[in-house]
């Protein structure tokens, strides 16, 4: 039955999207080292077969980093099941950690904003706060969707030259 | 916070940097086009710096969609601003800069998921229960030369083999699993009244608390018990039985060691191995071949790698083979091939090519 396939199909992508979104937006834990990480996804992405098959390149890229990430956990979390004093320490650590942590990137933030050009800052924040497509941000900024292009490219290199983050 | 970097990255780093950024622009761009998306790709397979820097980049724009981490700006400056800047050296379109397509889209989002539950109250009338939870159970996939290890809502850990596929549905009295396609280990979590059931296309495998190895294809089964114990059906010898409640002819006990092999309508073979090592030997990646035809070589070698071993002389595919390889390496078959003076071995696009001479 066609509505119940897309049903399923709807609820697949769901599933997928509520794991990279957790992947896209939480710190690594510690013991899993970005870079390692990059590493083992490259080999992985090397791989594939035929890439003419893969349509979406970047949502392919997110699922096999976040399929890595997890299977890292878990085979850290079965390694060496925890004491109970060290769980303690975990979970009374948790907290505060992530809380110190959203206040550094805030301050980082802000900053990284403050010493962008102004049309930079506009679009990387009409872009990444407002969510808005290229099309909306050249139209309110009376700017070509190329010249949006353009300035994004120069904002995400800024944030990521002043901002540290995992 | 554990810097990642120094704070002069060399000019690799500093380009790898730039081009990551570039790509997510484009990426983010509603009209990306399908070439533009290959070139990504390319260019993401072109070094392991390019995938650390457009990950790291990924990691840290997802976390920006969290607007509470952002500074409160009052956006029609932000865009006056950014209007009267120097940038902005286009005339600017003679356009109200008000803020108004948030709400919009949001009644529009809202509309949708009504329009959503509608069809999930409509499918769930038609459909039934059963068939709406199989829809819904979970399915893993494997990509060629992909390995998982994933945990069941009941503790069990499955480790999936490349190109496989496997579904897992938990009903009150049963853990019902199906292994479509491909290869796993299940280390099942002891529950003893909720059996684990794994379906292969020939077999059900019913296990209490145990490990045990399933290689499933369209035609045949091989199950192999790692620890403890488990009972095998044939398949269609496990509905009569169920329909007549008699003992079927075809159900095994296996223990540590057995290892049975169903094939569709014949009788199963049931082996006790040495050892299981080579069962479980792709999980390191490595390749057993004991006696080994040297086609059922080529493809298991075939399950990791898009350059594949083709053999044209169906003599040659015949030929015993032993070792141990790296199952993402076939160059190392191709050279151990190679040294074999009465073969041919020609390297081509997709591969190799395997004759006599």
């Amino acid at each position: 039955m066609p509505s119940g396939r897309s049903q399923r199909i709807a609820e697949w992508a769901r599933h997928w999207n509520a794991g990279l979104t957790r992947y896209l937006r939480r710190r690594l834990p510690g013991r899993i080292d970005p870079q390692d990480l990059a590493q083992e996804v490259y080999v992985r992405l090397l791989r594939v077969e035929q890439i003419e098959h893969i349509k979406e390149p970047q949502a392919y890229l997110y699922r096999v980093a976040s399929n890595v990430a997890q299977e890292w956990r878990m085979r850290a979390v079965h390694a060496r099941p925890h004491s109970d004093a060290e769980l303690e320490t975990l979970v009374a650590t948790a907290t505060p950690e992530s809380l110190l942590d959203d206040a550094q990137f805030k301050a980082q933030l802000d900053s990284a904003l403050q010493t962008m050009t102004p049309m930079v800052r506009a679009v990387v924040y009409l872009k990444l706060r407002e969510d808005m497509s290229h099309d909306e941000i050249a139209n309110h900024l009376g700017i070509t969707p190329r010249m949006v292009r353009r300035m994004l490219t120069t904002g995400y290199a800024h944030l990521r030259e002043h901002i540290e983050f995992d | 916070m554990h810097p990642d970097r120094d704070n002069t990255p060399d000019p690799a780093t500093t380009h790898a940097r730039q081009c990551a950024a570039h790509w997510l622009s484009v990426l983010s761009d509603e009209n990306c086009t399908e070439p533009e998306r290959q070139q990504f790709f390319a260019w993401l397979r072109a070094s392991g710096q390019h995938v650390d820097e457009f990950l790291r980049l990924s990691r840290l724009t997802g976390r920006m969609s969290q607007r509470e981490l952002w500074p409160d700006a009052d956006v029609a400056r932000l865009i006056a601003e950014a209007k009267a800047s120097a940038e902005a050296n286009v005339t600017p379109l003679d356009q109200p800069t008000v803020f108004v397509a948030r709400p919009e889209r949001k009644i529009v989002r809202w509309s949708m998921a009504a329009a959503v539950a509608c069809v999930v109250v409509l499918v769930g009338l038609i459909a039934g229960r059963a068939q709406i939870q199989e829809w819904l159970a979970p399915e893993y996939v494997t990509a060629v030369g992909e390995q998982r290890s994933i945990t069941l809502e009941d503790g069990s850990v499955v480790e999936l083999n490349s190109r496989s596929r496997l579904r897992a549905h938990f009903e009150a009295h049963l853990r019902a699993i199906e292994l479509l396609e491909g290869e796993a280990i299940f280390r099942v979590a002891k529950d003893p009244n909720r059996p684990f059931r794994v379906r292969t296309g020939a077999t059900d495998i019913v296990a209490v608390g145990t490990a045990f190895n399933v290689k499933a294809n369209d035609s045949r089964t091989v199950v192999t018990v790692l620890e403890g114990r488990v009972r095998v059906n044939q398949r269609d010898a496990a509905e009569r039985s169920a329909a007549a409640s008699a003992k079927a002819v075809s159900e095994f006990e296996l223990a540590v060691g057995d290892q049975l092999i169903v094939a569709k309508a014949q009788p199963a073979i049931r082996v006790s191995l040495r050892d299981t090592d080579k069962v479980t030997s792709w999980t390191e990646r490595r390749l057993i071949f004991e006696d080994t035809p040297l086609s059922a070589a080529a493809a298991e070698f075939a399950r990791y790698s898009p350059r594949t071993i083709r053999i044209e002389d169906p003599a040659v595919a015949e030929r015993k083979i032993n070792g141990v390889f790296d199952a993402t390496d076939p160059a190392s078959l191709a050279e151990f091939l190679k040294g074999d003076e009465t073969l041919e071995v020609r390297n081509d696009a997709e591969g190799w090519v395997v004759s006599s001479r």
